[in-house]
Parts: C-alpha cells; structure tokens; sequence
C-alpha cells in the first residue's frame, strides 16, 4: 500500500486541503462526489461515511437507501487547481452495503471481482488507453457547441490554437497528478485530442480513466471551451474511440509473449484474442453504450465495424502491434469514451480469459482492409459485422452468459433498463434528418 | 513607457462601448473585448492582456470565478468593476465599486498592477529559495551516503562531489542525484539475487 492512514491526514494538513471529494462511479460510467469538510477525513478514512444510494442512477431502491463509502487510500491525490481558496483532494470508494459487505451495483467492486477471478488463474490484466475527445466552443451562454476551435476565425490575432494550449494544460494537470503521459497529439478531426497513458494494471487504469476525464472537463472549461467525449459528435468526421491495449501477466512476465513462435504470439494471446471475438457483439453494448456509439462504428475513419484482427490493418476490431517482450499486447479498437471503463475492462478480460480457459482459437488473421472488400469476399473469409445499433448490442448481451457474468446480474438489469429506455426514446424520437428527408418531399 | 494593454469584459453592449472609451481615453491600449465568460478565458490566454477590467454582469458562466482562473494561472491582473458588494467573495480580488470617477478607476488599476508586480517578484524569490533548499537536501543525503560508503567525514565527502561537480561542469545538485541513484540501483541487486 503506498499511504497510511496517517499519512494521508499528514499530507492533506501540509497542502491545506480544505475539501475531500469521495468519489465513485455509477452504473453508466458518471463520476459522483460526496464532498467533505477535511475534519471530517479521519472518519471517510475509516469508512464510516454514508450516503444516500436511491438518489444515484442505476443503484438502489429506497428501502437500501443508506450506503457505505469504502476509500481506496491509494487513490488519495490533490487536485492541483484552485490552489488559492484551499485545496482539494480526492478518494476514489467502492460503495459498500449497510452490513459491510462490498454492493455489487458497484462497478469497481465488480472489477475487482473480475480481476480475482483473473488473479485464480495466475493472471494479472495490465492496460493502456488511448483516449480521444473533441475540444468545442461555449457560446455566449456558456453552453456547449459543436464548434471547435480551429475553425472558428472570430478573431483576428495570431491564429493561436487553443485546443494546443488547452492540451498541453491537461497534460501538465495529469502529470502532476502522477500519471505518465504517453502521447498527446491533434487527431484527425479538427478539435479532436488524443491522449495515451502508459500501461498499468487494470483497476488503476480504470480509475486513471475517470480521474483523466475529469480533468480534460475541467481544464477545458479554464480555457473557455468544451471538452466532449461524445463517441461521433460530427457526422463526417472521425469520432472519439478509447483503443484499449490490454494483456495478461504471471509472475511479472507477459504471457502474450512467446519468443518460439513465428509472430511471436503465445497460444494464451490468441485465445485471449478468440474470446473478445467470440463475445465481441455482447462486449458492444457495454464499451459502446450509447445510441451515438454505434455512427462511430462505420467504415471509413479508421473505426472498426468487422469481428477480425490483424496485425496491420486498422479495419479489424483487434491489432496486433509490433512491439513484442514485455510490451506483447493486443489492441481492441472499438471501445469508446462513453463507456463505464470498470464495466468495460470486466467485461473484456472475462470474454478474454474466456477464450484461455476454453483455448477458443481465434480466426485466420486478415491483413487485407476489410472496408475494401466486397460482402461475398466477407462471407468467405467468416468475417462478420459489429452490431449496427444499441438494440443489436443490448439483445446480444441479453444472449451471452459470459458478458452478463462480467458485469453480474445486479448491474445487467440496472443497465439494461436504462440502455433500452435510452433506445426507445431516440426510436420514437423524429430527428432533423428525417425533416430534412422527407417533410419536403411527401 | 509602453501602454498597457487592458482587455474589457462586459456582457452589456452600451457599458461595454462606455469602458472602452474611457480606458482609451484615459491612455489604455484596449486589446480586445469579451462578451461572455468563455469568450474572456479564450481570449485572455491567447492574448496574455496587463490588465483584465472584468464587469461582474459577465454571462454564459460564473465571472468571478472566471476572474479567479485569470488570477490562479498568472494570465493577468484582474479588476473587477461591481454594483454591490453583496457577495463576499468580491473582496478576494481588486474592484470597482460603480459607479466610479476615472480618478479612482485609475488609481485601482495602478493598484492592481502594481500588486501582481510585487507578487511576482516575490514569488521569483521564492522559487529561487525552493530550488537552494531542495538542492541542499539531495547533497546533504548524497553526502550521507558518500560518509557510510567510503568511511569519509562531512567534509571530506562534500569535497568530493564538489571536485565532480566541476571537473565536469555539472551543477551539484545533480552529482548528487546521481550518487543516490546508484545507491538505490546497488540496492535493488539484492532483489535480484532473489528472484
């Protein structure tokens, strides 16, 4: 454990924090806050704190209403902004029942779960992701737009790029937060940023990921501008993916890696590898939750759409990148920012070990772009498709028993109902499209 | 002397136009203007104005928390210009009572400069001290180190960094971080052997 107790008072006096932000994360992947006086820090310390669970989406009824705020001492940090009116600091909790047992309508808790099933088999899960997101205009009325900034000539200085500024400000915050940037470059799309982390273990990186979203929201807003991780906020454009390197380690050694062999793949990364792709349909509904998410997964724009991998091509849902030893991985390329990244990593390491357990060999590689080929050169080769919208995904997860294990019952049902209102509202909804289509033209 | 460069923020259009005229007037260079919180933090950053003379009926957002963000990242000097004083979180920053005479407004922005000048060149001092003291902590363990290893006294072990640091044109402060690097690398072969 890196602090004690002790220490985290000692270091919370010493930076004058004034308050502790307890968070944790909801069913649909929100970060939540209860926020507390730093008297009253010993106490969270202890895990004494409670709050009212009904009023969070996705958790509770009210007659549980009452739960328990459990800190991870390891995720305590100071926030290095507003360092004028006091300090504030955080704790990342698991959410625990009134009877001390973790809730299982906890998405960290369940993380965990998953990850000590992984642990039984010898395993470890380290991850890296790449994260992308667009940086937009507030207007007049500080609501977001879907403007960026690069594009937008409203004044005629120097054309600084303040999405470059607002950038290098993000990655100064996480630095000092104690991440280890990777890369930070301008995407494609004009505003649109990506950012990688390096690799870490599987709950650290899902907690990297919501502190990382957080701070992208915030030092965004110091600029005057919007950071949205809207998978496609643009229609013709590219949209924001969450590529996620993942692989397996046992004693400290990656086990993707096999010297002996030609590509130099052991057989644990390829069935790893043939369990994402066996489930990969389920997987959809949960690391692209939104209705939105699935207008990203379209060919074009380096988005996956087919079941495949490769060790090239950017088509597939699963690269292999080059690098082997230790950075053996592989690289599953249709996550998006708007995914729970605890439900999202469970989801992915079960379907992976999965594929280990049961030693499901994945298919042939195709080192071909598949958005170039014809649909009867598909069929031959077995490729098939990525579901089209969130009905598809959420009725394939309600079909595969090893995703819906992954997030457990507690959580599928939760998700599920809110997913499935989601879908019926945007159904029944009539959009601009169709005005623009048809209003004129019957 | 060069003009000072002001940026005026101010989401009513005629007060907006009034300010602008009495700052140039008065001798202000006025470099731009900002109709709404967003715009002011874009355009404050990009432009890196003396002074921000920031009218508390800034919409699209909170001003005065956008006249903190000014101040927190050391944009700007930040003057806010204030119907009341009802909310006690004015008093953090300089302001303006309204209305005011341009005798006063000129004697708040003299103020206002004149405190982030002091500021910085205290912080300048600060920093400089900082770095000393850290310095001296990393030779005084780099120190402690060279005594247990070579059985030296304080001195003896001090001169010896000290003949490193300039036979090769290296500061210090860094010999020393490198001997406690390699103290922490010797270290961790004991790990090794365990494996």
């Amino acid at each position: 454990m890196k602090y004690s107790k002790r220490e985290i008072v000692e270091m919370a006096n010493e930076a004058g924090v004034r308050f502790i932000r307890l968070q944790f994360t909801d069913t649909l992947g929100i970060l939540k806050n209860v926020a507390i006086p730093v008297s009253q820090l010993e106490k969270a310390l202890n895990g004494e704190l409670m709050f009212d669970g009904s009023s969070i989406a996705g958790f509770v009824g009210v007659e549980e209403s009452d739960m328990y705020l459990v800190p991870d001492l390891d995720t305590f940090n100071i926030f290095p902004w507003r360092p004028a009116v006091g300090a504030v600091a955080r704790l990342i909790c698991d959410v625990h029942n009134p009877d001390g047992t973790p809730f299982q309508g906890c998405p960290r808790n369940n993380l965990k779960r998953v990850l000590k099933e992984a642990a039984q088999l010898g395993y470890t899960m380290n991850v890296g992701p790449e994260v992308e997101f667009f940086l937009f205009l507030l207007d007049e009325q500080g609501r977001p737009t879907a403007k960026s900034h690069d594009e937008a000539t409203y004044f005629d200085l120097a054309p600084t790029d303040h999405g470059e500024d607002a950038r290098r400000d993000i990655v100064m915050t996480l630095e000092d937060m104690g991440f280890e940037v990777e890369a930070s470059h301008h995407e494609v799309a004009p505003g649109q940023h990506e950012i990688d982390f390096k690799y870490d273990d599987a709950l650290k990186i899902a907690d990297a990921i919501m502190t990382f979203k957080l701070v992208v929201h915030s030092i965004a807003q110091r600029h005057g501008l919007h950071a949205s991780f809207m998978p496609k906020p643009l229609y013709g454009v590219a949209g924001s993916g969450m590529h996620t390197h993942q692989s397996l380690f046992a004693d400290k050694k990656n086990v993707f890696y096999a010297p002996e062999k030609e590509n130099g793949l052991s057989d644990t990364a390829l069935h790893y590898m043939g369990g994402i792709l066996r489930h990969a349909r389920a997987i959809c509904a949960i690391t692209n939750p939104t209705v939105n998410s699935y207008k990203r997964l379209v060919p074009g724009f380096e988005a996956p759409v087919y079941m495949a991998w490769s060790e090239a091509n950017r088509s597939c849902l699963v690269r292999v990148p080059a690098k082997r030893g230790v950075s053996t991985r592989i690289e599953v390329r249709n996550p998006d920012p708007s995914c729970n990244p605890y439900l999202a990593l469970a989801v992915l390491l079960k379907a992976g070990l999965d594929g280990v357990v049961n030693r499901i060999a994945p298919p042939d590689p195709v080192n071909r772009n598949i958005y170039a080929m014809s649909e009867v050169e598909r069929q031959e080769l077995g490729i098939t498709s990525l579901p089209s919208n969130l009905a598809e995904a959420l009725e394939d997860l309600s079909k595969d028993k090893v995703v819906r294990e992954a997030i457990g019952e507690h959580i599928y049902e939760k998700f599920v109902t809110v997913k499935r209102d989601e879908w019926q509202r945007y159904q029944q909804f009539v959009h601009p499209w169709e005005l623009n289509e048809y209003l004129s033209a019957f | 002397m060069p003009r000072i460069k002001v940026m005026v923020g101010d989401s009513a259009d005629t007060s907006r136009r009034n300010l602008k005229d009495i700052l140039g007037r008065l001798g202000y260079q006025v470099v731009a203007d900002a109709t709404s919180v967003p715009d002011l933090l874009r355009k404050t950053r990009m432009i890196l104005p003396n002074l921000v003379v920031l009218d508390t009926n800034l919409t699209g957002g909170n001003a005065l928390e956008a006249a903190r963000i000014v101040e927190e990242d050391d944009l700007s000097s930040v003057l806010l210009l204030v119907s009341s004083l009802d909310h006690p979180e004015i008093r953090d920053f300089h302001y303006c009572l309204k209305p005011f005479s341009e005798g006063s407004l000129i004697a708040m922005i003299d103020a206002a400069l004149l405190y982030r000048k002091r500021v910085r060149a205290l912080r300048k001092e600060l920093n400089k001290v900082r770095e000393a003291l850290d310095s001296r902590k990393v030779v005084e363990k780099a120190k402690g180190i060279l005594m247990r290893l070579l059985d030296t006294d304080e001195e003896q072990a001090y001169r010896l960094m000290q003949k490193q640091s300039m036979n090769r044109g290296i500061p210090m402060k860094d010999i020393a971080n490198a001997i406690i690097l390699a103290h922490e690398v010797g270290r961790d072969k004991d790990i090794l052997k365990g494996e």
